[in-house]
């Protein structure tokens, strides 16, 4: 059994009454969520597994697992591409699963995670450091000839 | 090995350890200071009060002027210390040309060390000779410049700005990149990268009697009841901003300036009861440029919020992201967000704000 958390050296999000956003630190990319994505990523707060993040979703909407599956499926893999997951295959002594109330009245939507890159356009932008307009910023040390 | 006259220090070589180069190199600070008595100015921004210590003369020229209005009269106990060194003026060692650590990882790429558990952080412009040293650990620092010959415009209008970054994350403030204007009753923070409109509309904002603690930097403090204090005494003017407001420019501290540069003009000059040293914020909006006849007010979201205030922020700043983005959203939890679209005339843009502060206060 895999279980799946969310690296926190790496990632730190703020839950603004239901609307969860996200900052990674490593790429300077942050993320906004939609659909059930909140619920999602509070449960990967606490070491869960997929199939645990499918149930919980099915309980909160009260939806059919195979609606939810792939979609859950899809979402953990956008994560791993993020590389805002830890993956282990232990979950610790009298851990429990992550766990999210969910928003109450609303209907099931797929998980969708926004992705934005301003940080790192800007710096990249950036003209406090001198930019090579062919290599761009930052300048890297050629590698010594020989 | 370069002799400072009180401590050798390698320089250009290959250093394996950043956090021993930045407390090498503001220990050097510290004594050469000492052994020449240099001149220490103190300045208070909002809750941190600074004690610049100038190693020679040539940065006075380059910090003080945008500090003026913070220089502490009376006696005061600093919260951090910066050492300020122009290097070809003293004979101080000369920052490296290069980087001299690793370049392999995120920090490198960035050309920052992060480590305020311990201590040391840095930010580097080795292109331009400027690099920024700080220790977190004793909130000392050192402002390093191989020359002021030549130093960006933008030194001139925001020197010191990391050090300051760094100072207020020990007192519970935060430097963001937003202006903040007020209509005498209510304060409106400005949040949104460059281009924008902030010191578009803040300038319309000066001339029209408003009261302002900045364009491009502030300082906030209590982010649970948000105050804004003025940072540094300068209003940034470029292409139809420059021509719109005239006035402004022809005051400019850069009449020489390159086509591009943007005209550094002092607020406290420009309009000297604008300027004032703090304001309430009870607003966030997210700025943009509709170029629409018509200026609007729109809710937005938290996220559209961090979006405008974060990135921008963390990309000049360059090191705390994490503290950024946290000290940014306990801020957003505390104040309405909406999204100012400012339309072809900031006046009227700013008539719209007017209404909009005057029904947000009912």
């Amino acid at each position: 059994m895999t279980y799946l958390l969310l690296d926190e050296h790496k990632v730190s999000s703020e839950d603004f009454d239901g609307e969860m956003v996200a900052v990674n630190f490593s790429t300077g990319k942050y993320y906004g969520m939609k659909g059930c994505a909140h619920d999602v990523w509070r449960m990967l707060a606490t070491p869960v597994s997929a199939d645990e993040i499918t149930s919980g979703i099915c309980d909160i909407y009260g939806t059919e697992n195979t609606a939810v599956q792939d979609a859950i499926a899809v979402f953990i893999d956008i994560l791993r591409s993020e590389d805002v997951l830890i993956e282990t295959g232990e979950r610790p002594a009298n851990g429990k699963a992550g766990s999210s109330t969910g928003l109450s009245g609303l209907a099931y939507e797929a998980p969708e995670l926004e992705i934005y890159s301003d940080l790192q356009e800007l710096i990249m932008l950036d003209p406090v450091h001198e930019a090579d307009p062919e290599q761009g910023w930052p300048l890297r040390r050629l590698p010594e000839d020989g | 090995m370069v002799e400072t006259g009180v401590v050798a220090i390698e320089v250009g070589q290959q250093s394996t350890s950043p956090d021993e180069f930045i407390r090498q190199h503001i220990v050097a600070a510290e004594q050469t200071w000492t052994a020449h008595e240099g001149r220490e100015v103190l300045v208070q921004l909002g809750r941190l009060v600074i004690a610049v210590r100038f190693i020679g003369s040539d940065l006075e020229d380059v910090i003080l002027p945008v500090l003026r209005h913070a220089v502490v009269t009376g006696p005061a106990s600093p919260d951090t210390v910066v050492y300020a060194v122009a290097c070809d003026e003293t004979g101080f060692a000369e920052p490296p040309d290069e980087w001299p650590f690793p370049l392999d990882t995120p920090a490198a790429q960035l050309r920052t060390h992060w480590n305020p558990d311990d201590g040391p952080v840095l930010s580097s412009d080795e292109s331009r000779g400027i690099w920024h040293l700080h220790d977190m650990s004793r909130q000392v620092g050192l402002y390093w410049v191989k020359t002021t010959r030549g130093l960006p415009y933008w030194e001139h209008g925001s020197a010191l700005r990391h050090h300051i970054f760094w100072g207020s994350l020990a007192c519970n403030q935060g430097i963001l990149h937003s202006a903040v204007i007020s209509n005498g009753r209510h304060g409106a923070m400005i949040a949104g990268p460059g281009g924008s409109g902030k010191s578009t509309i803040t300038a319309a904002a000066m001339q029209s009697g408003w009261r302002t603690t900045g364009d491009d930097f502030v300082v906030i403090s209590n982010p649970q009841h948000p105050v804004s204090h003025r940072l540094f005494d300068v209003l940034k003017l470029t292409g139809m901003a420059e021509e719109m407001f005239g006035e402004f420019a022809a005051q400019a501290m850069n009449p020489g300036r390159a086509e591009g540069e943007k005209a550094i003009i002092r607020m406290s000059g420009a309009c000297p009861d604008s300027f004032v040293e703090s304001l309430p914020v009870t607003v966030i909006l997210s700025a943009r440029l509709s170029h629409e006849p018509k200026s609007r007010i729109v809710p937005a979201s938290r996220l559209q919020l961090v979006r405008a205030l974060v990135p921008s922020t963390a990309s000049l700043m360059r090191t705390g992201l994490e503290d950024i983005f946290a000290f940014s959203s306990e801020l957003l939890r505390n104040l309405p967000c909406f999204e100012f679209q400012i339309g072809k005339n900031p006046f009227e843009g700013l008539e719209v704000l007017d209404a909009f502060l005057k029904d947000q206060g009912k």
